[in-house]
């Protein structure tokens, strides 16, 4: 059994950004941001009193706007947030900004510039792209700490007030407070005695990107509590990575077969709360630090550098198998597997590979080979 | 990049091309030549570098380091019609079949049990391997190339503009402190200093700053040339050559960029060219229609071009190795190194990144009096495409008709001749009206 509460189910709207809550908060003046990339430092855009919201997917939408911007070799997830985008639902967003986490938001923040300016008509929000770089070197951090005092100064721009010190130690505060909350709570989807499914944890995060900090904060810290008392489940520990999942289908897939998605790499799951920020230094390098040195999604990082996250993160969260979930033109990921699948099989973890994936709901046959799966891991009970 | 041939022997799909310059086939035969000796350095001690061809190789010329371009090499394993064996050997490692291909060729020859069967005998034994982040698959595949041959691996990183700057090609020479933010210069000299003291260190070279000032004056004569081949291309009706002719003899120095070698064979070609103009010699006669090839040369298939010529009068004169060798390279500044970053920060722009690549593509075709425009998408490279709906649109606003073409230009397993040559032969006919 899985939780259900009225707690839970205010998280798992939120997961979906409200449009009364967006309502509420633009009547009062404040600016709401959109954000694309799992680089964009969230703090300081809460020390601004600006909220930042993540642009979801649509998973069971179309696409045919967005493709005819789009070339073939785009990755489906960022197609369907492209779609949302050019769509007009997101036209209420003050701003949209990008940061550099992988290929293809680079080239979609060029494309929605391209469109602003040569197709002025279209509903794009004025944009920003936060460039951050991830070689692990000491000339990036600098290059990272220039840019994160420039991104300020802009957002300062944007709401016509400083954003001090305090500010950014408080908005610091704020979002370690939510993340050590999320870091609790994701220990009770792992053994010894799961008591939270995958799918609800998965939500739970991604309510952190959709709703306004401080009521977040609040009703996660409820939902924690209750989640303690809840019973124990039963089923297969697996861990999931590869392409992004901002929607709840394959983990849903998955735990309906028998598993629960005790952990995660992807960039909308537990990796998105997991590094805290340095309360102790001063703001900017443990902004900065947080993000950067933190493990790279696969579009930034090198093979060696993902066999070797992907092995600490599996036994961290005490998985017994692993799937890997791959959409189809998603490339970087392509390119870690074979390594990282004879790492994991060197220590004797079951490996499945779902690859060419689309977006949004999961095929029959990857069903089938889910489950297949499950049943062949030791305790599986489909 | 191959060596002449018999087309007439070659199988559908894989002809060589049929070359008319001298200067073209001068600078085909080097490349052998070049490499040959390139192989008897390295088997004499020398280090060996490979690169990508967005990482500034004047630094390594300056340090006499030689290198080997990563794109080159596809081009060279695709013309040799060994791209179907090397990316059969990805695949049964584990790699998907639709991964990128133009820069994973040099990987799969690292793979390959019997090496000394690439073209030439293949890749000799490198030393370091260096790579820019301007794609996400760069890293990966530099650095499984690195460890396969137990090298060390730099990768230099890549920022993003957040200014549209107007008529790029019109600042690049000489201003381009306005052109690209200082921030982002800053940056890639502090990479090209780190870069310089791991080759130093790797290799055991050293940097010579005199010898990179002549390097950079080099390069820039280089530049000059080709500015003035293209110029002279873009008004002379018909068109003294085509990009049949071009794109090697453009390409093959550009790999020597910053060598004598590469500046003669560059004054030579301008020169080739001039005299065939002054005689009113054309490449095609017949020339009724001119045409751009915007995209990656399709290196497995240069005599591709030469059907519609013969066909349809239509030439192909314009493709970007020539445009962008006249305006994308020259550079002018008292700091050498500040001077080089500003080759390359914008060059992923330039190339890939609307409207930067759609507003030049659009210049150049006017310059060069373009009737039609056949573009090459590769649906296995994201970063190559570079915003085909933004440069369709650039065109046909500007009324130059296009047709997007779908096809990988190194892997000549997907594709299909006939349909190919049906297609573009549609475009001809119903588009531009020739018949």
């Amino acid at each position: 059994m899985t939780i259900k509460s009225n707690v839970y189910e205010t998280l798992e709207q939120a997961y979906r950004y409200d449009e009364n809550t967006v309502s509420e908060w633009k009547k009062q003046n404040r600016l709401v941001v959109g954000c694309i990339g799992s680089d964009v430092p969230e703090e300081v855009l809460i020390a601004a009193d600006v909220w930042p919201v993540q642009v979801f997917g649509n998973p069971i939408g179309g696409t045919a706007l967005a493709e005819q911007y789009l070339e073939k070799g785009f990755d489906p997830f960022t197609i369907s947030q492209f779609e949302q985008i050019v769509a007009g639902h997101y036209k209420w967003l003050d701003r949209l900004l990008f940061s550099n986490s992988s290929d293809a938001v680079i080239r979609a923040y060029y494309y929605l510039r391209a469109i602003r300016k040569m197709e002025p008509h279209m509903p794009v929000p004025p944009l920003y792209f936060f460039d951050f770089l991830h070689t692990p070197f000491r000339m990036s951090g600098m290059y990272n700490r220039d840019r994160l005092k420039a991104f300020i100064r802009e957002v300062e721009g944007w709401t016509g007030k400083e954003i001090d010190t305090r500010k950014l130690r408080e908005a610091v505060r704020l979002c370690n407070r939510t993340r050590t909350l999320l870091h609790e709570l994701n220990l009770l989807r792992q053994l010894p005695a799961p008591k939270l499914s995958g799918t609800q944890m998965l939500k739970a995060i991604g309510a952190s990107m959709s709703m306004p900090r401080e009521p977040y904060a609040e009703w996660l810290a409820a939902f924690l509590e209750e989640a303690k008392a809840g019973d124990r489940l039963e089923g297969v520990p697996v861990f999931v990575t590869g392409s992004p999942q901002d929607h709840s289908l394959l983990y849903e897939a998955i735990e309906g077969c028998g598993g629960i998605v005790a952990g995660e790499d992807h960039e909308m799951g537990f990796r998105h709360v997991q590094d805290l920020v340095d309360e102790q230094v001063d703001p900017i390098d443990g902004i900065v630090d947080r993000y950067h040195l933190r493990s790279p999604v696969s579009g930034q990082a090198t093979v060696s550098r993902r066999v070797q996250d992907l092995m600490n993160a599996v036994e961290q969260s005490n998985t017994q198998a692993v799937v890997f979930y791959v959409h189809e033109k998603h490339d970087a990921i392509s390119w870690d597997y074979p390594s990282q699948r004879q790492a994991l099989e060197e220590k004797g973890i079951p490996v499945l590979l779902l690859e060419d994936q689309p977006y949004g709901p999961i095929t029959a046959e990857a069903k089938g080979q889910i489950k297949a799966f499950m049943k062949s891991v030791k305790g599986g009970r489909a | 990049m191959t060596e002449p041939s018999n087309a007439s022997t070659a199988k559908p799909g894989t002809r060589a091309s049929v070359k008319k310059l001298k200067t073209a086939a001068r600078a085909t035969a080097y490349q052998k030549e070049w490499f040959l000796g390139l192989k008897e350095r390295v088997a004499a001690g020398e280090p060996l570098a490979i690169v990508n061809a967005d990482v500034p190789q004047e630094i390594l010329r300056a340090m006499d380091i030689p290198y080997v371009v990563n794109q080159w090499w596809s081009a060279v394993c695709s013309a040799k019609q060994m791209a179907p064996y090397y990316l059969g050997l990805l695949n049964s490692c584990g790699y998907r079949q639709d991964l990128c291909r133009y820069c994973s060729l040099a990987l799969a020859t690292a793979i390959d049990p019997e090496p000394e069967k690439g073209p030439w005998g293949g890749l000799p034994k490198l030393s370091v391997a260096i790579t820019r982040l301007t794609c996400d698959s760069q890293a990966k595949i530099f650095e499984l190339l690195a460890r396969e041959y137990g090298v060390p691996f730099y990768p230099m990183e890549n920022t993003v503009p957040l200014q549209i700057p107007d008529e790029w090609w019109t600042k690049a020479r000489r201003n381009w402190e306005q052109l690209f933010e200082p921030h982002r210069l800053d940056l890639m000299v502090e990479d090209f200093k780190g870069l310089i003291r791991f080759l130093e260190t790797n290799t055991g070279k050293t940097f010579s700053e005199t010898r990179f000032k002549e390097i950079m004056n080099l390069v820039n004569q280089q530049a000059e040339f080709n500015k003035k081949t293209r110029d002279l291309i873009a008004r002379t009706i018909p068109a003294p050559v085509s990009i049949t002719d071009t794109v090697q003899t453009v390409m093959v120095p550009q790999w020597q960029r910053g060598t004598e070698w590469a500046v003669d064979i560059a004054r030579s070609l301008y020169e080739e060219v001039s005299e065939l103009a002054e005689r009113g010699e054309a490449a095609n006669p017949n020339e009724r229609i001119r045409l751009a090839w915007v995209g990656r040369g399709l290196w497995f298939n240069l005599g591709f071009y030469q059907h519609f010529e013969e066909k349809y009068g239509a030439s192909f004169i314009w493709s970007i190795y020539l445009g962008l060798a006249a305006d994308a390279y020259a550079r002018y500044g008292d700091d050498s190194l500040r001077t080089l970053a500003s080759r390359f920060v914008g060059m992923e722009d330039m190339l890939h990144m609307p409207p930067w690549n759609s507003d030049w593509y659009v210049k150049e075709a006017k310059l060069n009096q373009i009737d039609g425009v056949v573009h090459l998408i590769s649906d296995s490279c994201t970063q190559g495409a570079g915003g085909t709906y933004f440069i369709k649109k650039a065109f046909e606003d500007a009324g130059i008709p296009v047709l997007q073409l779908r096809a990988d230009p190194v892997d000549a397993r997907s594709w299909d001749d006939s349909a190919m040559i049906e297609e573009l032969e549609r475009f001809l006919e119903e588009r531009i009206n020739v018949r």
